[in-house]
């Protein structure tokens, strides 16, 4: 029989800048997924198969997992797999558990987002071989400046203004210092947030370097959903999709065009008919906070243009009736592929009634986002819903 | 005895690598066009698709590309940012990159533009907004690289 697939348990640790951090990667790893097995009730020894992501040269070693692996006090029979998809790695690996559990290849998978972004010692040299090498990459364009395009257009296009963005900055760092888990929060200065680095982005609307590890426990309904002894968040949609690899395959900057398609074919998967009225609670990647209203807009939940009143009126905010980023979102802690999970790991928290940061009281669904690569080449999204056992 | 300390313990590790890569031919082609002051782009037999960067095959309807055509050097900058804060072994900030549409193609073309004082915040980007027609300006030494192009200058606004 097809079963269901359902997060069970989540684990994160505190993120904190680079140099802070005393664990070493394993141990991180290690710390993440024991608090994932706690709380889903679950015992390592019934794992069947562990996912953890990489990003492929952000390590001094490559292939994570190798050494991670080995380091959780799984079986040795347990199955390995390894997922590198560059950017939006961690999006992808509760997708790939939901498909395995589905598919009845396994029963209780553990997912592992490690800490990707305090390795290298200039974050910013690896990053740029992130950008197309020989057509695009001597042209002096880094993670940001890619980011930039996106924002530079959906602004002049719509008439949105540097304060509309940095209104949404400020909500995102409010959001942060309810969430203990958070780098970034409005301690942040306000000269600080206010320097130009790509127009239209300013330093607060781009995110940090943290470190961090997220884990999660997913698995089979009928196996672990009465074992967690709280909510279980089932997921309903799960998808992914892809955008050409060079920038100028974009044409049109001021929209996620592959994103509107993939949140098509999530609401279809998940029967979501008015995403406006059905979500309870969202969460969107937003390493620059301005893809925040454009990834809104391109996920239907309002129409092109309008995210920005939404956010004026409140109902993006914490009470109202849409609240998107109550984690503080990327914006303010970037871990890599444990930011890239986060935002699954965050909609879990809040459909178990357990949200790390301020809860949305009575939550039943919630959409979380992933993107990253070259020019947001790869997205993912995930719907999930509260079941109670 | 030693003090005991739980702070974080740091070694460096470092790998020197060095990587060739391999244009193939539609981006061989593309860079020597450059190297002479040319600028080709790919036309698809199928669709009439044209590419710049030019590619061999088409990614609208995965036919094989073999039509080839010079482009005058000019176009449309569609979105543009102001680098003020750039990286390490990159150019010096301030510096413009934009996403320009070359007359008669139907891709972007990633550049800098130059032509434009950055000193204003403001002002720039007035003047780098999306519609503004741009030229390329040859670099004077040119090796078969994307940098053969120096940057793309904003035309003098007409009289
Ligand atoms: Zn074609």
């Amino acid at each position: 029989m097809r079963d269901h697939a359902v997060i069970a348990g989540v684990g994160f640790t505190e993120a904190t800048s680079p140099r802070r951090q005393e664990l070493s990667k394993n141990e991180l790893c290690r710390l993440a997924v024991d608090r994932a097995l706690e709380h889903a009730g679950c015992d390592r020894r019934d794992i069947d198969v562990v996912i953890i992501g990489d990003i492929a040269g952000f390590e001094a070693s490559s292939v994570a997992a190798r050494t991670i692996a080995p380091a959780l006090g799984l079986p040795p029979y347990t199955t390995v797999l390894p997922i590198c998809t560059g950017g939006t790695t961690g999006g992808h690996l509760p997708n790939q558990a939901a498909a395995l559990i589905r598919a009845g290849f396994a029963q209780r998978v553990l997912c592992v987002a490690p800490n990707t972004f305090d390795g290298p010692v200039d974050l910013q040299a690896v990053i740029n071989t992130n950008s197309p090498m020989v057509m695009e990459q001597p042209l002096g364009m880094g993670a940001v400046h890619m980011g930039a395009f996106f924002p530079a257009a959906y602004q002049e296009r719509y008439g949105v203004t540097d304060a509309d963005f940095e209104l949404l900055a400020t909500k995102n760092r409010e959001n942060a210092d309810h969430n203990p888990f958070a780098h970034v929060t409005s301690a942040l200065s306000a000269e600080h947030a206010a320097r130009m680095v790509s127009t239209p982005l300013r330093l607060g609307m781009v995110c940090p370097v943290s470190s961090g590890a997220i884990a999660l426990v997913v698995g089979a309904e009928s196996v672990v959903g009465g074992q967690a002894g709280h909510p279980v968040a089932r997921i309903t949609a799960a998808q992914s999709i892809s955008d050409g690899y060079l920038g100028g395959k974009r044409r049109d900057f001021s929209t996620f065009e592959v994103v509107e398609v993939m949140a098509r074919r999530a609401y279809r998967e998940a029967q979501v008919v008015d995403p406006r009225s059905e979500f309870d609670v969202v969460e969107l990647f937003n390493p620059y906070a301005p893809m925040e209203f454009m990834l809104m807009e391109a996920f239907g939940l309002c129409p092109y243009g309008g995210a920005p009143e939404l956010l004026r009126k409140g109902v993006t905010r914490y009470g109202g009736d849409l609240p998107v980023n109550l984690s503080g979102g990327i914006q303010c802690t970037n871990p890599g592929v444990a930011g890239q999970i986060s935002p699954v790991a965050h909609i879990a928290t809040q459909l178990m009634g357990q949200a790390t940061a301020r809860q949305v009281e009575g939550a039943r669904r919630g959409l979380a986002h992933s993107t990253g690569g070259t020019f947001f080449q790869f997205h993912t999204a995930t719907v999930l819903e509260r079941v109670d056992l | 005895m030693s003090e005991t300390s739980t702070a974080a313990l740091i070694h460096d590790v470092r790998w020197e690598i060095d990587y060739r890569v391999r244009l193939g031919r539609a981006w061989s082609r593309f860079m020597r066009g450059l190297r002479d002051r040319k600028l080709l782009a790919s036309t698809c037999d199928h669709c009439d698709r044209t590419y710049l960067p030019p590619q061999s095959y088409c990614e609208a309807c995965y036919e094989p590309i073999t039509r080839w055509q010079e482009c005058e050097p000019v176009g449309t900058l569609r979105t543009a940012t102001i680098v003020y804060q750039g990286f390490d072994g990159g150019p010096q900030a301030p510096y413009a990159v934009g996403a320009i549409e070359i007359d008669g193609t139907h891709s972007l073309l990633m550049h800098f533009v130059g032509g434009v004082d950055l000193s204003d915040v403001d002002a720039a980007r007035k003047a780098l907004r999306g519609g503004v027609r741009v030229r390329a300006v040859w670099a004077d030494e040119r090796t078969a690289a994307i940098t053969d192009i120096a940057h793309f200058a904003v035309a003098p606004a007409q009289p």
